[in-house]
């Protein structure tokens, strides 16, 4: 595969994140993702999304989060997936791009994605997803996660740039990303909890 | 005759749709490093066919937007493409095709994807009005003939109450034509739904403003004035139309597998393949419209028309051409969109022997459910797409729904279903806990 001159992604630093839900939040308004629908999750230790709850016997509890949203992937099961191409990879940015317009709702890219990440708008019967707050980036704004997240946890930017804080802050930290057994060259590294 | 030099054998694609386009980008995919050379009759790149009857029909997007990926796409994967000519011989022994223009091109492996044409309508008269006043639609140019007839035509006739009759009944109607769909059968969509699903869509376009006149045996065409056709049916109803667009089925293009000597299938009337997308050449593959692949119940072979049979199909062949065995055992599914109405339909329905209704049709979200004795067997759901991305796991998966499960319009479908995702990361991260910190303090 060809090698991108830009790519956007996120490093979600999981000692910050105090799963306080804001993320999910700010998502949802900024982006009108429908009731029960989500484009982003905090899930807590045990996986779950709702009704976070600790691992571990009291007094020695454990508890972490990890908000996931689109990866991005460079190899997207998605777009493999997406029998109308609904769903690509966007070359000058790394941007996997969903076109509501061609979707037919089959959720194909549901049933691949490694990460759960579709999410599925039944009034309009499409696929839906992270879009990385396009919209806001010509006015110099970033996704509204990164802009409302209280303890600065998700930082966003350009992995190929050495000069981006992104860059800056993977050559600081160990970072991992999530099902590396994948192999689907994903977005989203994280920062250990 | 000439030889391409450009060819350097390796793999040739003849057809030029989506499943060869699949197949490309598979062969791509799977590693595949040697030459690939795609052949198509069509003058542009694979696109796709779905949205000729919609969007494309309304006016609302270019031809670009239709492509399944862009040249872009072909430059990078090193394909080299011969557009706007068909393959009209293969030459199994030497490993050649003929293109119409005399051209020859060598293969070390060969994928027929060639597709369908429309069936035409072979009636008296037929043969009169073709030129320009029967319009059929398959390919861009075909829509982009009728969209030139649009902007004076005002009474339209389509025969056949398929698909694609319904789809272009639904889009015209609401562009402010007069729309009548003529089908010769006692209810719309005859092949493929339930009577109660076709009932229903029926209903939807008559609400609309279309008129649907079943059991019309449309028996004679004559050239009516001012450009116009009528259209005689056996009861001696005539239809004047300023339009007249025929939606009456495809036939599989196989005369090039057939003249080669490849197995084709006689009911189905494709050529005939295993499970792994191969014809009877070790060396040729085949997928897509114009490939027969052995029916999971009865023993025969079936062909679909479909895009997911087209894209899976695809799939299958190229990791066959790869020299990999990953078999294709999927639930078809096919869906149409009309008006604000999308039917997803998955699995076959044919043996069932008993309907299970989920939701109230009067609110425009039902499925129905088709079982033989207890075992589904598929679902037709309208505008209730997590019931058919469920039903299609619960095909593919062989996971059992009970009738009182697929009637209980509350009951979740998901539930029955595994977990399927599971984050988690490599390597564990060091615990935090209280413990853990005050150790580390």
């Amino acid at each position: 595969m060809n090698t991108l001159n830009k790519q956007l992604a996120f490093v979600i630093d999981l000692k910050r994140c105090i799963g306080c839900d804001t993320c999910v939040v700010g998502c949802k308004m900024e982006n009108a993702v429908p009731l029960g629908q989500f484009r982003l999750k905090v899930y807590d230790s045990q996986q779950n999304f709702q009704l976070e709850k600790p691992v571990g016997l009291y007094p020695d509890l454990s508890m972490s989060w990890l908000p996931t949203m689109c990866h991005h992937c460079g190899d997207a099961p998605c777009v493999r997936a997406c029998p109308t191409g609904t769903l690509w990879r966007r070359e000058a940015d790394g941007m996997v791009v969903l076109d509501r317009d061609k979707c037919i709702g089959c959720q194909r890219c549901g049933e691949e994605c490694p990460y759960d990440a579709l999410s599925f708008d039944p009034d309009i019967g499409t696929a839906d997803k992270c879009d990385l707050c396009e919209h806001r980036h010509a006015d110099g704004g970033g996704p509204m996660c990164v802009t409302v997240c209280p303890t600065g946890a998700i930082h966003f930017g350009d992995i190929n740039d050495p000069a981006s804080n992104l860059s800056r802050q993977l050559g600081k930290h160990a970072h991992q990303v999530l099902n590396a057994e994948d192999d689907v060259r994903p977005n989203i590294h994280y920062f250990a909890p | 005759m000439t030889v391409s030099s450009a060819n350097k054998a390796g793999i040739v694609v003849v057809g030029g749709g989506q499943a060869a386009a699949q197949l490309i980008e598979t062969l791509r995919y799977e590693g595949y490093a040697g030459g690939i050379t795609l052949v198509g009759d069509e003058p542009g790149l694979p696109y796709q066919r779905p949205p000729l009857s919609k969007q494309y029909l309304a006016g609302a997007r270019a031809p670009d937007w239709l492509l399944y990926r862009p040249s872009a796409f072909y430059a990078r994967h090193g394909v080299d493409t011969l557009l706007g000519v068909a393959a009209s011989a293969i030459d199994r022994a030497a490993h050649r095709i003929t293109l119409a223009d005399g051209r020859t091109i060598a293969y070390d492996q060969l994928a027929i994807a060639t597709g369908c044409r429309v069936r035409k309508l072979s009636v008296p008269g037929a043969e009169v009005c073709d030129v320009g006043g029967v319009h059929y639609l398959r390919t861009i140019a075909d829509v982009d003939r009728i969209r030139a007839r649009l902007t004076t035509a005002r009474r339209v006739v389509i025969i056949g109450g398929g698909f694609i009759g319904l789809e272009v009944a639904a889009m015209l109607v609401q562009l402010g034509h007069t729309v009548t769909v003529l089908e010769a059968q006692d209810r719309v969509l005859p092949r493929v739904v339930a009577p109660l699903v076709a009932e229903f869509f029926s209903h939807q376009h008559q609400r609309h403003g279309v008129r649907i006149v079943t059991g019309a045996h449309v028996v004679g065409l004559r050239v009516g004035p001012e450009q116009t056709r009528e259209i005689v049916c056996a009861d001696g109803e005539r239809h004047l139309a300023d339009l007249l667009i025929v939606g009456i089925g495809v036939l599989p293009n196989v005369e090039l597998a057939q003249a080669a000597g490849l197995a084709c299938d006689r009911a189905s009337g494709g050529i005939i393949v295993d499970e792994y997308a191969r014809s009877s050449d070790a060396h040729i593959v085949a997928a897509g419209d114009c490939a027969s692949q052995p029916h999971p119940r009865s023993g025969g072979h079936m062909r679909l028309e479909t895009v997911h049979n087209a894209v899976e199909q695809a799939r299958t062949a190229a990791t066959t051409l790869c020299g990999k065995e990953v078999p294709y055992r999927q639930a078809p599914w096919v869906w149409s969109d009309q008006y604000a109405l999308r039917l997803q339909a998955v699995g076959m329905i044919e043996g069932a022997d008993t309907e299970v209704l989920r939701g109230d049709p009067a609110t425009g979200k039902f499925s129905l459910f088709y079982f033989q004795d207890e075992r589904l067997l598929a679902a037709h759901c309208v505008n209730r797409s997590a019931d058919f991305a469920a039903t299609r796991r619960l095909l593919n998966e062989d996971i059992a729904l009970t009738h009182a499960q697929a009637a209980d319009a509350t009951f979740e479908l998901s539930q029955l279903l595994p977990a399927r995702v599971r984050l988690r990361f490599d390597q564990p991260w060091p615990p935090r806990s209280r413990s853990a910190m005050t150790n580390n303090l």
